[in-house]
């Protein structure tokens, strides 16, 4: 009988030990409370209020929705970061500056080209000048995924590389890229950043010739450069730190003849990488350039807002989870009629997601419990504008890349079906996709994994950068960017159900083990 | 004696081939319209898009094929014809992000478009008879018709002597006008049998310049480019009309937009196009 006791005692501990370490991930969390329709309403009727003025980045309204965002987050019990709720996303107006050349150097011969004609600036290109050997790096690809990399036993480190536009195989369904549709690889942004990732300090980029006839230097549309785009049509563009920039052009035919002889050289090269697929990267011999770009900014910067829960575990709070939407829209019509409704009001598109993010808020700050990872929130400024507040957020993060186990990105959950919600990345990340699976038996929508992760929204910043992203959505509708995306149309109910879903998401991811989020993320 | 024998191989060929010139025949190209004569063509096309935005290259691919027809309504004496142009069947398909869509046209067929066209190919006058809801269907019909005659020079021509065109076109559309100058530069190749008929083959190139201003939805646009184009063409050599052409095309672009939205999508286009008479 005593044994039975003892044995008994052990049980009961053991049970309890049981539940307090599983406790924290199968509870029900209480704060799920905290996320109802009618608070939902009051955030959203703001966010979307004509007060607002569609939100548009930037703009004093913009400033105005992010002030009502970090004194939720405040009240929520959100903490700042570096002493502040709001990081400075630099975006402005890049003009292309006066001085700007591209001389090269072969043997004791140098030639000059001329600005737009034979040579043309990219808008990521750098304040700088850079002075250096000239190598062929390919396609300036380094992708261990498709197993190939131009880089392979290339020495770029403080050299300029001339690469070729898009990927092997551009019109090959059967490529080993994505056959005819182009992968982020091609695009000038990433072989760029490959290029600084090896250490090159200037980037020449030329028109693939065996895929183009033409081989204008196309880089960026300048104004200045143009006869017909007016200076007023130069978009935003995100600004980041010079330090991380290097000289990136587009050059043309006579560029190309310089360095290699001739666009037929250059033409059979490329064809080999593509037949071989293997790099066929070498230094030009005896070929320098010297290569100057200069620009001119026009600062516009607005704010991402961003509240913090530190995580409980002493181990696990280093790691944090990312709950992001972005709270901008797409501001007002410039041109319309004395009576007509000119405000983009974004309702859905994304008051809802915010309205979202800070239910979420709302359910950690209301819970009994912390979770073990810490938490990141945040509200995106410049979505609208090309992903701008996540871009950001990404390249001058608040933690670590490799310490953030996932984002989790809400854009427009208030309209169709109560019952439907789309999850865009479920291929891509099947493990946080399980997690969404097991925790919707409590919420009951009709899930609708799209295979493809795409969306274009900000969770695709940070999968750019390898962070496993599930984007929740509830479907585009007629309204969407036009004055009728407005409240009226808004399923409150809806919004927090999505907020309820996502907000036992992301504690469980939280509170998940090492399976979810192995060492090696 | 041998060396006599020797100068004459020198020679001969030397005036055979001479004389090949010299007797090679001239053909004074133009078009000789026949009054009630129609002529059915198939029209295919296939164009790849890639645009840039956001940073992200994106790529499109529309593959058309339609059935044209030219009706000759009426002939004048300076040799000039007035044209109706329809479409007896139009389809595109088009491939965006790997997914396929067929476009059966239904709106387009029938539609008539009236041109004056001169003995030499130029385009006088264009009316549009029939139009659609959709005016970028109108354009794009209109389109069709504007590039199917080249610009002939109406004198001798012997193989390999070249000519040149430039050809204005304007668009009027998004509230504003498209202007494309055309350079074009001919040459006929000789005369060869295509398809059945006796052929004038005409090779040509053209450089390509667009400019052009709009207003769409609260929005000015702006677009600026350029662009090559090569190709062959064989006209019947009776009436002058194409037999058969194959060209491609080439053009870069930068859409640019103001007011609402500002951004600036450059856009790369390679065309295509074949054209073969199936019906006279």
């Amino acid at each position: 009988m005593k044994r039975s006791i003892s044995v008994l005692y052990v049980l009961f501990f053991l049970s309890l030990y049981g539940c307090s370490f599983l406790g924290i991930t199968d509870e029900k969390p209480a704060g799920e409370k905290a996320i109802t329709s009618s608070s939902a309403k009051g955030y959203i009727d703001y966010l979307a209020s004509d007060s607002l003025k569609g939100r548009d980045t930037p703009s004093p309204e913009l400033d105005s929705a992010a002030k009502f965002i970090s004194l939720h987050f405040e009240s929520a019990g959100l903490r700042p970061l570096n002493g502040s709720y709001f990081q400075k996303v630099k975006m402005g107006y890049i003009r292309l500056g006066k001085e700007n050349f591209l001389k090269i150097r072969k043997g004791k011969e140098e030639a000059a080209f001329k600005l737009k004609d034979e040579f043309t600036p990219f808008e990521i290109t750098a304040d700088k000048e850079a002075s250096a050997a000239v190598v062929f790096a390919g396609y300036g690809i380094d992708a261990p995924e498709y197993n190939y990399n131009d880089y392979e036993n290339l020495d770029v480190k403080g050299k300029i590389v001339f690469v070729l536009r898009h990927e092997p195989g551009e019109n090959d369904p059967a490529s080993i890229f994505k056959g005819k549709e182009l992968t982020k690889y091609s695009s000038v942004l990433e072989k760029t950043e490959t290029a600084i990732k090896h250490g090159a300090i200037g980037v020449l980029i030329c028109q693939d010739p065996l895929n183009h006839k033409l081989l204008t230097p196309r880089g960026f549309p300048w104004p200045s450069l143009s006869k017909f785009i007016p200076d007023k049509a130069l978009p935003l563009s995100l600004l980041l730190d010079e330090k991380d920039k290097v000289p990136v052009v587009q050059v043309g035919e006579e560029v190309i003849n310089y360095l290699f002889g001739s666009t037929d050289k250059l033409r059979d090269i490329q064809a080999g990488i593509d037949k071989n697929l293997k790099p066929s990267s070498f230094a030009i011999d005896g070929a320098s350039a010297t290569l100057k770009t200069s620009t001119e900014l026009q600062d516009e910067s607005a704010d991402n807002v961003i509240g913090f829960i530190e995580g409980t575990d002493p181990v696990l709070k280093d790691e944090v989870l990312v709950i992001g939407a972005h709270y901008d829209h797409i501001g007002i019509k410039k041109n319309h009629a004395a009576n007509e409704d000119y405000i983009f009001n974004g309702a859905d598109d994304n008051a809802s997601g915010t309205t979202a993010l800070m239910e979420v808020a709302d359910a950690f700050s209301a819970n009994n419990l912390g979770p073990r990872r810490s938490i990141l929130f945040i509200a995106f400024c410049g979505e609208e504008k090309g992903l701008f507040g996540s871009r950001y957020y990404v390249e001058y993060p608040l933690f670590p890349l490799s310490k953030t186990v996932a984002m989790l990105n809400i854009d427009m959950v208030g309209r169709n079906s109560i019952d439907s919600l789309s999850i865009f990345g479920a291929a891509a990340f099947p493990k946080i996709t399980e997690i969404v699976k097991d925790k919707n038996s409590e919420t009951g929508f009709n899930l609708v994994f799209d295979p493809v992760l795409n969306g274009g929204s900000d969770h695709m910043s940070f999968t750019r950068k390898k962070i496993p992203a599930l984007f929740f959505h509830s479907g585009i509708h007629q309204d969407l960017h036009q004055v009728s995306d407005e409240v009226r149309f808004i399923n409150y109910d809806k919004i927090a159900k999505a907020a309820k879903l996502v907000f036992r998401t992301a504690w469980q991811i939280a509170n998940e083990g090492d399976y979810y989020f192995p060492k090696s993320n | 004696m041998k060396n006599n024998l020797l100068r004459l191989f020198v020679i001969l060929p030397a005036v055979v081939f001479c004389s090949s010139l010299y007797a090679q025949d001239a053909y004074k190209l133009q078009y000789k319209f026949e009054k009630g004569k129609t002529y059915l063509y198939r029209i295919e096309a296939t164009t790849d898009i890639s645009q840039e935005m956001m940073g992200q290259e994106m790529k499109f691919n529309t593959i058309s094929n339609n059935v044209a027809r030219f009706n000759i309504e009426n002939t004048a004496n300076d040799g000039s014809a007035d044209i109706i142009f329809s479409l007896d069947s139009a389809y595109v398909k088009s491939n965006i992000r790997g997914k396929d869509t067929t476009f059966n046209l239904q709106d387009m067929i029938g539609k008539k478009i009236k041109m004056n066209v001169s003995e030499l190919g130029r385009i006088n006058t264009y009316t549009v008879l029939d139009s659609m809801q959709d005016n970028n269907r109108t354009l794009s019909v209109a389109q069709e018709s504007k590039n199917f005659f080249r610009l002939l020079n109406g004198k001798e021509t012997k193989a390999g002597d070249k000519w040149n065109s430039t050809e204005v076109d304007t668009i009027n559309n998004m509230g504003g006008k498209i202007v494309s100058n055309i350079d074009y530069e001919y040459s006929l190749a000789g005369i060869e049998d295509k398809l059945g008929h006796q052929c004038y083959k005409i090779p040509f190139t053209a450089k390509i310049k667009i400019e052009g201003k709009g207003n769409m939805s609260g929005m000015d646009l702006f677009i600026e480019g350029n662009g090559k184009s090569s190709g062959t063409a064989y006209l019947d050599v009776k009436t002058g009309m194409n037999v058969y052409v194959e060209s491609s095309v080439d053009n870069e672009m930068t859409i640019a937009t103001s007011g609402q939205q500002t951004m600036t999508i450059p856009m790369s286009q390679s065309t295509k196009n074949v054209i073969s008479l199936i019906g006279d």
